[in-house]
């Protein structure tokens, strides 16, 4: 009947595959899906913040730029989450590991940030609406203050771009599009 | 019907999307995040690792953006990658654990981590057909559970890709889906506490 349409994507497969297409489902399967879902709904929701987060986090991500992923384990919290103690993320891309220590200073965060491999590279952290841009040491330090709380995402720049104008040849300047220098960027945390 | 109107509404969005525009982006991330976030619990993520698990296969999607053409090969792409994150996540819990038990332990608790994909739903459903349909479920094998969890998410003929891309060979999808429901369908039916509501 309808077989062969939704496999489009697979030319490999044959029609004939797809076998079970032609099982029906009947208003009493069809129920009984409906609560499954209302169940994981109720049970296991989708956090409140989860999309905005990742709307947030999406916003700078260009087609060449390399993705850095939390590493669940390099989470270490001296205390719970908001309590006056620092945190410590470590982040994993392909090239570089970036590791912030956030802590209370006041009513806003100073965050420590380690890039390794180390090196001078220009930087921004992006909390909410607000840009703070940075740059790393030698020895990949990097130190941003005044940190609202709050949801916090870190965009590395190009390696390079953080050491002068002598060194970025064939970067064109502004670095927006297809032509801008891979950027590091991270997932938005919650800080 | 309703998946048709999904696929529609995604196969815009995705045009849109593929030539830079942010707020289809959005859009298509609004509509399937609820799905991914099912895979990540489904394969046995913590809770707090797994809304870091969803958002990295949305920020690793840009790059494949151009190269994904339908809907249905937009969903097989997410739920591949959100095992595959899935799995990243699980198994750096995993080795850290037999590394330091007590550190990860504690931190997993500090960071609100500790129930495993799983407890959370022990907690009290104030609905009681709703309770009766998760002590049916807990009695399926978890694979069947883990599947049917799936398939009431996506309807044809997205659950086919879904289904491949949590690793159902090809061919098995159907029957499978069909045996699991229909020993659900009878613990239900057996149960007093459950009368269906037709949709």
């Amino acid at each position: 009947m309808e077989r062969g349409v939704p496999v489009s994507d697979y030319p490999q497969d044959p029609p004939e595959a797809v076998d079970g297409e032609e099982q029906p489902l009947d208003a009493l399967d069809a129920a009984i899906l409906n609560d499954i879902r209302a169940l994981y709904e109720a049970a296991d929701p989708v956090p409140a913040g989860l999309v905005a987060r990742t709307t947030f986090a999406l916003d700078l991500v260009g087609l060449e730029d390399e993705i850095a992923r939390l590493d669940p384990v390099g989470l270490s919290a001296a205390g719970a989450r908001g309590a006056e103690q620092s945190r410590t993320i470590t982040f994993d891309s392909e090239s570089l590991t970036i590791v912030v220590q956030a802590s209370p200073s006041g009513a806003t965060l100073r965050v420590d940030g380690w890039l390794a491999p180390p090196g001078v590279r220009r930087l921004r952290l992006r909390a909410g609406e607000v840009d703070f841009p940075a740059q790393s040491d030698e020895l990949g330090r990097f130190v941003v203050l005044d940190v609202p709380r709050g949801l916090v995402q870190i965009v590395v720049e190009g390696e390079g771009e953080g050491e002068g104008e002598s060194e970025s040849e064939s970067e064109s300047e502004g670095g927006t599009g297809a032509d801008r220098a891979r950027q590091v960027i991270t997932p938005a945390v919650v800080l | 019907m309703e998946t048709t109107e999904r696929t529609e509404r995604l196969a815009g969005h995705l045009v849109r999307a593929q030539s830079g525009d942010r707020e289809a982006l959005h859009a298509i991330v609004a509509e399937l995040t609820p799905l991914l976030w099912n895979v990540a619990r489904g394969q046995g993520v913590y809770h707090a690792d797994a809304e870091d698990v969803v958002q990295s296969v949305w920020l690793s999607l840009v790059a494949r953006l151009a190269h994904i053409d339908t809907p249905t090969a937009l969903i097989g792409w997410l739920v591949t990658a959100c095992r595959r994150e899935a799995w990243r996540s699980r198994s750096a819990r995993e080795r850290a654990r037999a590394l330091e038990p007590d550190r990860v332990a504690e931190l997993a608790e500090l960071n609100g981590a500790a129930e495993p994909a799983g407890d959370g739903e022990q907690r009290v459903l104030a609905d009681e057909r709703l309770r009766v349909v998760r002590s049916a479920l807990d009695r399926l094998s978890p694979r069947c559970a883990e599947l049917l969890r799936m398939l009431a998410l996506v309807e044809r003929p997205d659950y086919l890709v879904v289904a491949r891309a949590l690793g159902m060979p090809r061919g098995s999808v159907g029957p499978t889906r069909g045996r699991c429901l229909a020993k659900l369908r009878a613990l239900l039916q057996a149960d007093a506490g459950w009368s269906a509501v037709c949709p």
